[in-house]
Order: structure tokens, then C-alpha cells, then sequence
């Protein structure tokens, strides 16, 4: 279990604005996902984590072991952590083969049990034939699971992997964690990983924790989080939702019911107390809970939000409509006079998938 | 004395000089490139002394520190101090002394151009630092440290300046190559024996380089 309340402000340098991290990242035995895009903060963490960077403020604990405590001047090197950090970059030692940057690192157990850890590693990987290679021999994709198998080899407390590559194809991914997962379930490892794909999350993760600018805005399971996003910012980062501007112009507590003018059109909504007549809010639906469908004259039915179609991508088993106004829905079908530009449809929004943020 | 000894007290010294100086520059370097410590900077400044103060002026503190009167004064006593002093000990002190500083800042490049990410990968792996030192910047750095290797060579042997001070005591007990150049100049008749041990010094100068210029890295340790 780790439990890191950590701050650390870096002041602006040449190549870098001033940044803030404060964070508590709590992560069981089991796969934590640290969702978040470039420049959240999740590689610094783990330098934080690790102790290749020291932090201004807070408190590092390992399974009740303290590595870091800055009240009590507590600082644990990063050489006695025993923390795994798989690095974004691929960096095993390229003057030794494969298995030699096993044994290296295998070298702080003793000898008949890291000669042993070294080849159960391999097997389990399926890194056998790759053994005597070099670094500079190896595919992208085996340097990468080399590394993770470098860092497992010597029994860590915790692992950190930061990032499984974008370039990877799905099943590939889908293996590695499964792997990982595995791995964590044997050993109650905490293992926590950075990612700034959110099908990661789905796939391995039991808790995800979403980062922006240094802090964690939300954290929950990933289903949780995707469900019910507890702030704008987290809802862009999943992308995952509209979102989509309103105006409350009718609020009627009593029979909690409201007004909305969405895009020009005035539509029903339910009632989102803490609000007045006349703000402004944004709306985060489920896009599959849109109903989009072509407008057959010029009216426009009442409930219905009219909209312009700017743009209709033809997908596999469906059509996506990109909207003028920012909106984009998936229909199953469509005629192709239709899907013109310019050509005029209505949206029709379920008021019980509309939620306010 | 014939033409010959000069050359190889010189080869012989150099050679030693180089053993002593390289892993002790290396040393030093890595300290440098990867710890912080307090003072490092004046220790770093004492390192590179030599470097800065004259020859003479360095093997006249030496010699002073070793008389009976100085800091060391006791080692005469023990008759450590004569011995060494005026014998080719001296000449590879001062070598040593006069070239490991040189390897010394060099290496700290050397090792400064490894990438940082290697040195954390050890770190977090659990390898404690001196064997960061030995499995990461020692082979990681192979080729520019041994050009660097090769030119301490030939420093070593071109090493004057300290050995000048103890020179006249030396008698020809430890007659390096500069030393023989030195006194040959003054005495009459060795014109011949001058410009072989000239031509042979600067051969051997030229050779090294060449060496180290073969050494791939040596364009990015100058």
C-alpha cells in the first residue's frame, strides 16, 4: 500500500514554466490508474515516489515504512526503496544483453535466488529467446516488456510504470496488462499506472485517479468516474461525453422542472438546484443518449434542438455527425441527401441523461 | 650517459604515472559528476590546482614539506624522506600529480555525457552507487575515457615543471626524458644526443595522439 501526500512547487527554469504538485495518492495491492495528459505531472510523481526527486512538503509511506517525511527530515536514498519504475523511455543498459540487465538487476538478492528469479522472469515474459540479445536488437515493443521484466526481477514493494506506449496495438496492450494484473494479484503488489489512455483504465485498473496541472481532480473506479465526471475539467480530459452549453431560462422548484435554451432552441430539463434563472451551465450527456434525426421541413418540432450539420464521417457500423454548434452524435443510418453539409437536423436530449456542471 | 635510458626511464615512469593517475582522475571525476557535498566546490578547486599553479612552485612546497623542519619533516627521520625524494619515485609523484587533475576534468565530461536515465534506472534497480560506477559510467564511457587514457600518457611524460625543483639532486638517477633534454642543452658536445631525445619525444607526442584520435569519442572529449 503506498500513501504519498506529497507537494512540490518547481520554480520556472529555461526550459520549463513553474509548477505545482499536490497530491495524496493512496494505492491498494491491485492496478491504480493515474489518468491524466502530458504535462499533469505523473512522471514527476514518480520521481517523487521513487526519491529521484526530493519533495518540498509531505509524507511518503510504503506499507506503513516511512521513505519520506519532511517534518521529521526523513528521506530514504532511491536505492533503498525498493520501489519498480518502468521509465516512459526505453533505457536497459545497452552494453549488456538482456538477460545480463536481468542478472544486474537480480543482484541485490542473493545469488541462487536471483539466478532463479532471473530465468522464472524470462519464462513468465516469454523473453527466452530474447535473452541473449542485445538492447539494440530488441523490438520497441520487447524492450519495453524487457523493462517491465527488469524491474519485477528483484520483488519490489511497488511497481510505477509510466505510460504504456500509444504506438501498441490493442491486443498487445490488452496482454501486457493482464500480465501486470496477474502480477499484482500474486504478490499484493501496488502497481500504479500512468496513462493517458483511457481503455487502460477499463481494461486493468480497480481504481483511477484523473491528474491535470499537478492535482488529482477525481478519483473513484473508472467506471464511476466516467459515469458521473465531477467537474468540467474532468469531463474534457475523458472526452468521453457532450458537452454542451445551456441557458436556464424557467426554473419551477415545485415541480422540479426547468427550461433550457440549448443552442438557440427552448427545450425541458429537470430541475439542478443551486441554480438561478439566467445561468449558465454546461451539460454533460452520454452521447448515446442523444437522438439525432434530419429535420423534414423548416418548423422545428417543440423539444427538439435544431442544429446544422457540418460534417458526416461514414464509420464501420455506423455514421458520425459533426454538428456546427459543437455537438457530435453517432446514428446508425442516414440517406445520403441527408448528410450534406449545411443540411438541417434536430437533437432531442432525454431530460434524465442531462447533468449539470 | 648514453642516449637510450633517458627513453626508457621516461616510457617507464609515464607508464606507472598514467596507472596511478587515471583511476585516481576517474575517481575523482565521478565524485565530481554525481555527489553533492559540502565544500565540493573547494574540493573541486583543490583537484584542479595543479593545473593552475607552476610546476616549480608545486615540487618547491613538496620538497619543502619533506625537509626536517617541515610538516612531513618526520619521514625523513624514518628515511622515507631522502629516498624518495631524489629518486624516480619523485618523478612519478610528480607525474601523477601533474596529470590526474587533467584526467580528473576531462572524465567529468566524459561521465556528464552519459544520459541521466541510466544513472536512475541503476538507482531505482537498488545498485548502490559505486557499482553504478562500475556496471553504468565505466562502460558506458569506454571510449572517450580511453582517449583520455592515451593523452594522459603523454602528459605524464611530458612532465617537468615539478620535477624541475628536485632535477639537480637527481643526478641522473631518475633522467626522464625532459630532464635529459635539460640538462643536455647546457652541456657542451650532446648536440646529437639533444635532438634525438627532441625528435623522439615529439614522435612519441604525435604517436599517442594519433592513437587516441583513432579511438572513436575523442572528438567529443576536446
Amino acid at each position: 500500500m503506498i500513501d504519498a501526500r506529497i507537494t512540490c512547487a518547481l520554480s520556472a527554469s529555461v526550459s520549463a514554466p513553474a509548477f505545482s504538485l499536490d497530491v495524496h495518492l493512496q494505492a491498494a495491492p491491485g492496478i491504480t490508474a493515474i489518468f491524466g495528459p502530458e504535462g499533469a505531472g505523473k512522471t514527476l510523481l514518480f520521481e517523487l515516489i521513487t526519491g529521484l526527486r526530493q519533495p518540498t512538503q509531505g509524507r511518503i509511506l510504503l506499507n506503513d515504512e516511512i521513505l519520506f517525511d519532511a517534518g521529521a527530515g526523513v528521506n530514504l536514498p532511491t536505492t533503498r526503496r525498493s520501489i519498480g519504475y518502468v521509465f516512459e523511455t526505453n533505457c536497459l543498459l545497452p552494453h549488456l544483453s538482456l538477460k545480463e540487465n536481468l542478472r544486474l538487476a537480480a543482484s541485490v538478492l542473493p545469488a541462487r535466488e536471483g539466478a532463479r528469479r532471473v530465468v522464472e522472469i524470462l519464462e513468465r515474459f516469454d523473453l527466452m529467446d530474447l535473452a541473449p540479445r542485445s538492447p539494440a536488437q530488441l523490438s520497441a515493443v520487447e524492450h519495453r516488456v524487457g523493462m517491465l521484466a527488469q524491474s519485477l526481477v528483484r520483488n519490489p514493494r511497488a511497481l510505477l510504470v509510466d505510460a504504456i506506449p500509444f504506438g501498441w496495438e490493442q491486443n498487445l496492450r490488452t496482454r501486457l496488462l493482464s500480465v501486470l494484473r496477474e502480477f499484482a494479484l500474486e504478490a499484493r503488489l501496488p502497481v500504479v499506472l500512468a496513462t493517458r489512455d483511457l481503455n487502460d483504465c477499463f481494461e486493468a485498473a480497480s481504481a483511477m485517479l484523473v491528474m491535470q496541472h499537478g492535482k488529482f481532480l477525481q478519483s473513484g473506479s473508472p467506471a464511476e468516474i466516467c459515469r458521473k465526471p465531477v467537474s468540467l475539467a474532468v469531463a474534457e480530459l475523458l472526452g468521453q461525453d457532450l458537452l454542451i452549453p445551456a441557458e436556464i431560462t424557467f426554473l419551477d422548484p415545485q415541480n422540479k422542472r426547468s427550461r433550457l435554451l440549448i443552442f438557440g432552441a427552448e427545450v425541458p430539463g429537470p430541475y439542478f438546484s443551486g441554480r438561478f434563472k439566467g445561468s449558465r451551465m454546461t451539460l454533460c450527456v452520454a452521447p448515446s443518449a442523444v437522438l439525432a434525426s434530419p429535420l423534414p421541413g423548416e418548423s422545428v418540432l417543440p423539444g427538439r434542438i435544431p442544429v446544422t450539420l457540418h460534417r458526416a464521417v461514414l464509420r464501420p457500423h455506423d455514421i458520425r455527425l459533426h454538428f456546427a454548434e459543437g455537438a457530435t452524435v453517432d446514428v446508425p443510418a442516414a440517406e445520403p441527401s441527408e448528410l450534406q453539409p449545411g443540411r438541417r437536423w434536430h437533437l432531442e436530449i432525454p431530460e434524465s441523461s442531462m447533468r449539470a456542471l | 650517459m648514453d642516449a637510450w635510458t633517458p627513453i626508457w626511464t621516461t616510457l617507464r615512469v609515464g607508464l606507472a604515472a598514467t596507472l596511478i593517475a587515471v583511476p585516481l582522475g576517474l575517481v575523482f571525476a565521478w565524485l565530481a559528476a554525481h555527489w553533492r557535498f559540502r565544500f565540493q566546490r573547494l574540493v573541486e578547486a583543490l583537484i584542479l590546482l595543479p593545473l593552475l599553479i607552476p610546476g616549480p612552485v608545486f615540487g618547491y612546497c613538496i620538497l619543502m614539506a619533506f625537509t626536517t623542519t617541515g610538516p612531513f619533516g618526520f619521514a625523513t627521520r624514518y628515511g622515507i624522506g631522502s629516498p624518495v625524494l631524489f629518486s624516480e619515485t619523485v618523478a612519478v609523484l610528480a607525474a601523477v600529480i601533474y596529470t590526474a587533475p587533467f584526467v580528473a576534468l576531462l572524465a567529468t565530461r566524459a561521465f556528464r555525457d552519459i544520459q541521466p536515465a541510466y544513472f536512475k534506472l541503476v538507482a531505482v534497480l537498488g545498485i548502490a552507487e559505486w557499482r553504478a560506477f562500475w556496471h553504468v559510467a565505466l562502460p558506458l564511457a569506454s571510449k572517450p575515457l580511453t582517449a583520455i587514457a592515451v593523452v594522459a600518457l603523454a602528459r605524464a611524460i611530458g612532465e617537468f615543471g615539478i620535477l624541475l625543483v628536485f632535477a639537480p639532486s637527481l643526478a641522473g638517477r631518475a633522467a626522464t626524458l625532459p630532464w635529459a633534454l635539460f640538462y643536455g642543452i647546457y652541456s657542451p658536445g650532446d648536440v646529437s644526443k639533444a635532438l634525438l631525445w627532441f625528435a623522439a619525444s615529439t614522435t612519441l607526442a604525435l604517436l599517442l595522439l594519433a592513437i587516441a584520435a583513432r579511438i572513436r569519442g575523442m572528438g567529443r572529449m576536446l
